[in-house]
């Protein structure tokens, strides 16, 4: 099974240019965490995800989290959010993001996910964006492949 | 790829009911939902002719993200603005016993400028990969009339092949941008540029009148199961025949896809008429949301009546 058998085909997706209030508004109306990143070309350049504006906003406090630090409060946040706000999704964009080919295995597409603990990520052809892949679908692929369209029937087993 | 462009998406709803008439409650004996609107049948039915396509517009609401999640199951692609409110549901309601339908359309929500211009952008990141672009149908409020002339515009500067299928200004205006077909739709419009729509001899002025500036291809329909083509080969009057009518709903989307098909395919002019007639006729014979196959439409080429006129 092929990345391209399964990946969610929706095109959404910001420019390098995309001011990151715009960004973060575009992520809040599709219901998303993340992005990618287009060049004028069409081309996936890079990916920007909620955490990527936030870092933006309050460098330094996404490290100190994993230490158990607090955050600054939410009035500070929004305001420094405000004053990145104008900033293109170019300057803060994972630019070595996750980027799938179409033709890349499932398998090997779950591994790298887990690996870099990725949670979704472009899928191109050619360089040009074709859609999305994420480890539910390709969860949701598995099921789909090995027990139907049906209702999901687990086997019995175990002790 | 091929682009399809629906600014006013909506669920279709359709009810099949015996003797349906006002004023009576009545339990239906089929339920049938499925996207709609017109670009997004073109992308249903290329599909269903073996063709990839993204189908671009606004979504709203649970309806929005219904459309969606459908056509994404259907391995169609999507590159939708999100928009709040509601996207519109169209109810059809078919009498069993007579075979007439009685359809009740909504508005759809606001658009507002911002997301025309993310439609726009939208757009021009997907046009260097098109080969055709598809529009129609009817505007949401908030979005101007020259809407389709704008994306024509940009189309057309990529040279890809355009197709709208639309009513009233938002025609007028696109036709005034020179798309490379045409089909006006006259259920929703009795007359274009004073001309009255109701008579053989008016399709062929007005279609030679928009021929002569430029549009390569328009298409009128006459009667039910007639379309007039107006060509670079001259006029041709296409008839289907058929005993088996379910619904004429998608009947417009099933001309355009097969159209976009054939020139892709690069068949002839009159080879291109007898394919997106045999469409059609497959499609208002189909009970569910498009055609059954691309064979079932091969095998009935035959049945397709030409008249060069």
């Amino acid at each position: 099974m092929m990345v391209g058998d399964i990946m969610d085909r929706d095109l959404t997706s910001v420019a390098e240019e995309t001011p990151l209030l715009e960004a973060l508004a575009l992520l809040a109306a599709h219901d998303t965490s993340g992005l990618p990143v287009l060049n004028s070309g069409g081309r996936v350049v890079g990916f920007l995800s909620e955490k990527d504006i936030l870092r933006a906003a309050i460098p330094g406090y996404i490290g100190y989290m994993d230490e158990n630090f607090s955050m600054p409060d939410i009035g500070k946040i929004k305001s420094r959010v405000n004053r990145v706000g104008m900033d293109p999704a170019k300057d803060y964009m994972n630019k070595s993001a996750v980027v799938f080919d179409e033709g890349e295995t499932v398998s090997n597409a779950l591994v790298t996910l887990f690996k870099r603990n990725v949670r979704r990520a472009p899928v191109v052809r050619g360089g040009s964006l074709v859609g999305m892949i994420d480890r539910e679908k390709i969860l949701r692929g598995f099921i789909q492949e090995n027990f139907g369209d049906g209702e999901v029937d687990i086997p019995a087993g175990g002790k | 790829m091929i682009v399809t462009i629906t600014p006013n998406p909506a669920m279709d709803e359709g009810y099949t009911t015996r003797e349906f008439r006002p004023g009576r409650w009545f339990h239906a004996s089929d339920v049938n939902r499925s996207p709609g609107g017109r670009g997004i049948n073109v992308s249903i039915i290329l599909k269903q002719l073996g063709y990839d396509s993204v189908a671009m517009g606004f979504l709203a609401g649970h309806t929005g993200s219904y459309i969606r999640d459908d056509l994404l199951a259907r391995g169609i692609s999507t590159n939708f603005v999100n928009i709040k409110g509601e996207n519109r549901t169209n109810t059809f309601i078919r009498d069993e016993s007579s075979g007439i339908e009685t359809a009740l359309t909504d508005v759809g929500p606001k658009v507002y400028q911002d997301a025309q211009k993310r439609f726009f952008w939208n757009l021009e990141r997907v046009l260097p990969r098109a080969t055709a672009v598809q529009m129609g149908g009817s505007l949401p409020p908030g979005v101007p009339q020259d809407f389709f002339k704008e994306a024509i515009d940009m189309a057309k500067r990529k040279n890809i092949p355009i197709y709208i299928d639309s009513f009233g200004p938002p025609l007028d205006f696109a036709i005034e941008a020179l798309p490379t077909v045409v089909k006006i739709d006259h259920r929703f419009m009795n007359t274009i540029r004073n001309i009255s729509l109701s008579a053989l001899d008016h399709l062929v002025d007005i279609s030679k009148k928009i021929f002569d500036e430029g549009v390569d291809w328009i298409v009128t329909s006459y009667f039910n199961r007639s379309n007039l083509f107006c060509t670079t080969k001259g006029f041709f009057l296409a008839e289907i025949k058929t005993d088996r009518l379910f619904t004429f709903r998608s009947a417009n989307d099933a001309l355009i896809a097969g159209m976009i098909v054939a020139r892709e395919e690069r068949m002839g002019i009159e080879d291109t008429v007898r394919f997106a007639m045999s469409c059609v006729r497959r499609t208002i014979e189909c009970p569910e949301k498009g055609l059954p196959s691309r064979e079932a439409v091969e095998s009935s080429i035959g049945s397709v009546a030409l008249y060069k006129i």
